[in-house]
C-alpha cells in the first residue's frame, strides 16, 4: 500500500512538473512582449492606386482664370498751354503788352507798358 | 511583380513632376505605405533566456510579434503581447481573445475537442466534432463542425532549426445558414507536434471573417534543442 502511494506521488510530481516547465510572467508579461497584434493593415496596392487616381484627377482638372476688370483707360493727355493774342509764352509764361496814353500840357506820351500772367492750359 | 512595378512608375512619375506640395504629400503617402514592417525576431539564445515562455504570432498580414504566457491557469495558457491583447488557449485550441477589432467571446463544447486527445490518441481524431462559437458583434451559437485528418509527416524551421513534426488538418465546416450568398464556408487549421507530443506550431482561422492566427511556439523549440 505504501509502494502504491509512493507511486502515485511520485507521478503526481512528474505531472506537475511537465506542466511546471513551461513559465508565467503574471501582468508583467507584456514587458517580455515584443511587437503588436492589433496593428492597423496597410494595403499597399490600394494606396498606390489611389494616389495614382489622384495624380491622374489632378492633372485633368481645369483652373479658372479670373481677368481683373477694366481701368479707367488712357487720360486726355497734356494740353499745350496758350497765350492771349499774340503774346509771346516765355518760360511758361505769358508776356502781354498795352499802351498808356498820358495827355499833358505839353503834349500826348505814349508809353508801352508790358504785362505777365499764366497761360491758358 | 506587378504592383513593384506599378509602384516604381507611379514614384518616377512623381519624382519627375516636381516637388508641390501636392506631389511631396504623393510622395509622403506612398512612402508609409510602401515601408515594410519587420517581423519581430528572437534569437534561439534569447529565447532561451527568457523568463517567460514565448510565442511568435502572426496575425493576417501582419508583421509577425512575440507574445509572452501570463497566466497558466485551469489548463488554459494565456498569452499577452505589448499591446494588450491576449489569447486564450485550451491544449493549443485558441478558446478566446481579447483586444482584438472582432473578439472569440466564448467556445462550446471544448470538452470533446479532438485536439485534447492530439497527438496520443490519434484514433479519436476522426470523430466530427461539432462547436459553437459566441463572436463580438452580438454573433452567438454559430455551428462550426470539423473533423481531422490523418497525420502526415512534415518539417519545421524555426531558431535555425529543422524540426520533424506530424501535421495534422483539421477542415472546418460554417453550418450556420445565412440570407446571403457566402462563398468561404470552409477553412483548415493545421497543427504540427513535435515527436515528444508537444504542440510547436499552429495556424488557426476562428471563424470565416477572421484573419489567420500563425502561432510558433518559440519556447518549446528551444526547449528541444536543449
Amino acid at each position: 500500500m505504501k509502494k502504491m502511494l509512493i507511486v502515485a506521488t511520485a507521478a503526481l510530481c512528474f505531472a506537475g512538473n511537465l506542466s511546471a516547465v513551461e513559465t508565467a510572467g503574471g501582468a508583467a508579461a507584456t514587458t517580455t512582449a515584443v511587437g503588436t497584434i492589433t496593428a492597423p493593415v496597410i494595403v499597399a496596392t490600394t494606396v498606390v492606386l489611389g494616389v495614382g487616381t489622384a495624380v491622374v484627377a489632378n492633372n485633368r482638372g481645369s483652373t479658372t482664370q479670373v481677368e481683373p476688370p477694366p481701368g479707367p483707360g488712357p487720360g486726355p493727355g497734356p494740353v499745350d498751354p496758350t497765350c492771349n493774342g499774340s503774346d509771346p509764352l516765355v518760360d511758361g509764361v505769358c508776356t502781354g503788352t498795352t499802351t498808356t496814353v498820358t495827355v499833358s500840357g505839353t503834349g500826348t506820351t505814349t508809353v508801352p507798358v508790358t504785362f505777365t500772367y499764366l497761360p491758358t492750359t | 511583380m506587378n504592383v513593384k512595378i506599378i509602384t516604381l512608375i507611379v514614384l518616377f512619375s512623381t519624382l519627375i513632376s516636381g516637388c508641390s506640395g501636392t506631389y511631396h504629400a504623393y510622395y509622403q503617402t506612398l512612402k508609409i505605405a510602401l515601408t515594410e514592417q519587420d517581423d519581430a525576431k528572437l534569437t534561439r539564445i534569447e529565447v532561451q533566456q527568457s523568463d517567460v515562455d514565448v510565442i511568435l504570432v502572426k496575425r493576417g498580414e501582419r508583421p509577425a510579434a512575440v507574445m509572452a504566457l501570463a497566466f497558466l491557469e485551469h489548463n488554459q495558457h494565456k498569452w499577452v503581447s505589448s499591446d494588450n491583447t491576449m489569447l486564450v488557449m485550451d491544449k493549443g485550441r485558441i478558446t478566446r481573445t481579447i483586444g482584438l477589432d472582432k473578439n472569440l467571446l466564448h467556445l462550446l463544447n471544448t470538452d470533446f475537442d479532438p485536439l485534447k486527445f492530439l497527438p496520443k490518441h490519434a484514433s479519436d481524431k476522426s470523430q466530427t466534432w461539432l462547436r459553437g462559437i459566441d463572436l463580438t458583434g452580438d454573433e452567438y451559437g454559430y455551428p462550426i463542425e470539423s473533423k481531422f485528418s490523418q497525420a502526415s509527416p512534415d518539417t519545421i524551421q524555426a531558431l535555425s532549426l529543422d524540426i520533424e513534426v506530424m501535421l495534422y488538418v483539421e477542415t472546418l465546416q460554417y453550418k450556420a445558414p445565412a440570407n446571403y450568398l457566402r462563398v468561404n464556408k470552409s477553412w483548415k487549421n493545421h497543427f504540427w507536434y513535435a515527436k515528444n507530443g508537444d504542440l510547436i506550431k499552429s495556424i488557426q482561422t476562428l471563424s470565416p471573417l477572421s484573419e489567420s492566427l500563425e502561432i510558433t511556439y518559440l519556447s518549446r523549440i528551444a526547449r528541444l534543442s536543449q
